[in-house]
């Protein structure tokens, strides 16, 4: 392993994505429709029903917007440089894949800063909510939002690596299947009962719900945020083993029937 | 000293269906148990016509491919075990690979020159040196995806020798440029194993370049190595040296005799004959003519050329002969 070829794929794509405005401007685009349509709809169930819900669900988007917008942002690198056909360059040179996936967890780092300061700000600015008021509990759970982020990445990244740019469609899909098992914008009781098992599978279930309580109730569900550790560890480990699988089966058939 | 190693290298496409596409695909053999050696400081050409296996075997020497078995050492090491460190190495160019287009000529380099674990002050160096050869320095600050395909394949160029490779494998790398630039590369590549010693596997279409540049070829043929020889004994296989004399009229008569006599074929246009002869044998030919008497008044001698030997093993890969 090599910090230094990592972080060099790293800056690679943090110039790439400077020189592309679309490209740049996407994620925090998507991030703020989302806030915006989930705080106003929050004023308005807080205004007709008197329901103190506005801060909990604002705070709920920015979690997942974070683990979502940078999941994707990660899947979205490797799919670059499946347009770009450049896989065969990165992959004749010493880099090795651990290299590329430690390139995609740096990047995925200041992605997460990046919109989590944007959102932060944002619903500051228009809901009045300031996300900093969770105190310490800030930092274990943009920790395991972060994780979170790279599970959903290389979850995602596991089916171009092996069958191209043609499934970029399931990129997308693959990127948003834990939404509607997360309980963001909604108590988990209101879900059906098989429902209800597999977000309790999901460490981005308890990282939401953690965070949902203490804007809530200003209580802190321990073994809560230990789940969301403990299940993004495995789930950490788990996917990216499935995408290291599947880069090396991809390389059975050639990487160079990968390219655009 | 060998750098580069290749034993028993065999490439087989299993069978199966793929959950997207639906279809079924037969096993194929791509590579079939080939081995040779990369000799330092030598150009080895790469021939075959197309689904030889040329392409598998050069992805399968740059890890791109993962062979079915067999083993692959570059420097005396097994390739899949120091992979990172052997690469460093090895430098690739291909005309049908590009770097990617949303960062400039400059920003390209300097990312590869980083993956290949150059210090800032060689990057600079290096790039600056590079680019200049290949005449792209002007062109650093423009962004790849705005380069022509030549430029683009210079710039391939430019990556591959970055790192200053020991061993450098060229899938075709001047299939895109203009004929004087695709001399200079020639030049360079010459350059660079006169002066560093460095190895090259080469593939070309173009056999005149292969001839010219390569002090051995290995011909692939479905999968199999079928010859490992000089340019020159592969063309005389399939062909001899043509001698063609024109004949002083007075003496036709005579010099026709004298080929009937000797058993030697000929193909006659008027006054121009024309005989398939050994390229050793032409001296004592001529010098017997002398002998006889018989005046030719021009002489022109064609040597069999690889393009004759690949066009015959196209056409027996076709079934055409």
């Amino acid at each position: 392993m090599n910090l230094s070829r990592a972080w060099a794929i790293t800056t690679g794509h943090l110039s790439q994505i400077v020189q592309d405005t679309p490209r740049l401007t996407a994620p925090f685009y998507w991030a703020l429709i989302e806030l915006v349509l989930v705080g106003f709809m929050a004023s308005w169930i807080e205004s007709s029903s008197g329901a103190s819900v506005v801060h909990a669900l604002v705070a709920a988007a920015i979690a997942w917007s974070i683990m979502v917008r940078v999941g994707i942002e990660i899947a979205w690198n490797l799919l670059i440089e499946l347009w770009d056909n450049n896989l065969i360059n990165l992959f004749t040179s010493p880099l090795s894949i651990i290299e590329w996936i430690v390139a995609a967890a740096l990047y995925g780092i200041i992605a997460a800063a990046l919109l989590f300061v944007f959102l932060c700000a944002s619903a500051y600015l228009m809901f009045g909510y300031n996300f900093f008021s969770v105190g310490w509990l800030l930092i274990p759970l943009l920790i395991n939002y972060y994780l979170s982020a790279l599970v959903i990445g290389f979850l995602a990244s596991s089916l171009p690596i092996y069958y191209g740019v043609r499934v970029t469609t399931y990129v997308f899909m693959l990127s948003w299947l834990f939404a509607p098992f997360s309980g963001l914008y909604y108590s988990l009781s209101v879900m059906p009962l098989w429902a209800q098992y597999i977000a309790h599978a999901l460490p981005t279930y308890y990282g939401v719900d953690v965070l949902k309580t203490f804007v809530l109730t200003g209580h802190i569900v321990y073994w809560k945020l230990g789940m969301t550790f403990l299940l993004n560890g495995i789930y950490l480990i788990m996917t990216t083993v499935l995408f290291k699988q599947m880069f090396e089966k991809s390389k059975k058939q050639g990487l160079s029937r990968l390219a655009n | 000293m060998s750098v580069l190693s290749v034993r028993d290298l065999i490439k087989v496409y299993p069978g199966k269906k793929s959950f997207f596409s639906r279809k079924e695909a037969k096993p194929f053999i791509a590579v079939n148990g080939i081995s040779f050696a990369l000799q330092e400081g030598e150009i080895l050409g790469f021939l075959g016509p197309n689904g030889a296996g040329k392409t598998t075997t050069i992805q399968m020497l740059l890890s791109i491919l993962t062979p079915t078995s067999g083993h692959i050492e570059y420097f005396g090491k097994n390739f899949f075990r120091h992979r990172s460190e052997i690469l460093e190495k090895v430098g690739f160019a291909s005309t049908y690979v590009k770097l990617p287009g949303n960062l400039t000529l400059y920003e390209n380099m300097d990312t590869f020159g980083r993956l290949y674990g150059l210090s800032h002050v060689q990057r600079i160096d290096s790039i600056k040196q590079n680019l200049r050869y290949f005449g792209l320095w002007d062109l650093r600050d423009k962004k790849t995806r705005a380069l022509s395909a030549g430029e683009s394949t210079r710039a391939m160029l430019s990556k591959a020798f970055l790192a200053r490779p020991r061993v450098v494998l060229l899938d075709e790398p001047t299939a895109a440029l203009d004929p004087d630039v695709a001399q200079d590369v020639r030049v360079f590549v010459r350059e660079q194993r006169e002066q560093y010693g460095v190895s090259f596997l080469f593939t070309s279409h173009n056999m005149n370049e292969v001839t010219e540049l390569c002090s051995r070829v290995l011909v692939l043929q479905r999968g199999n190595i079928i010859a490992d020889n000089t340019p020159a004994q592969l063309a005389e296989s399939v062909a001899k040296t043509k001698i063609e004399l024109s004949i002083k009229q007075e003496h036709q008569e005579d010099f026709i005799a004298y080929l009937n006599a000797h058993n030697m074929p000929y193909t006659q246009r008027g006054f121009f004959v024309a005989i398939p002869i050994k390229e050793e044998d032409i001296a004592a030919f001529l010098y017997q003519l002398s002998l006889k008497g018989i005046v030719y008044t021009s002489i022109s001698i064609e040597k069999p050329k690889l393009e004759d030997y690949f066009l015959q093993l196209s056409k027996r890969q076709r079934g055409v002969l």
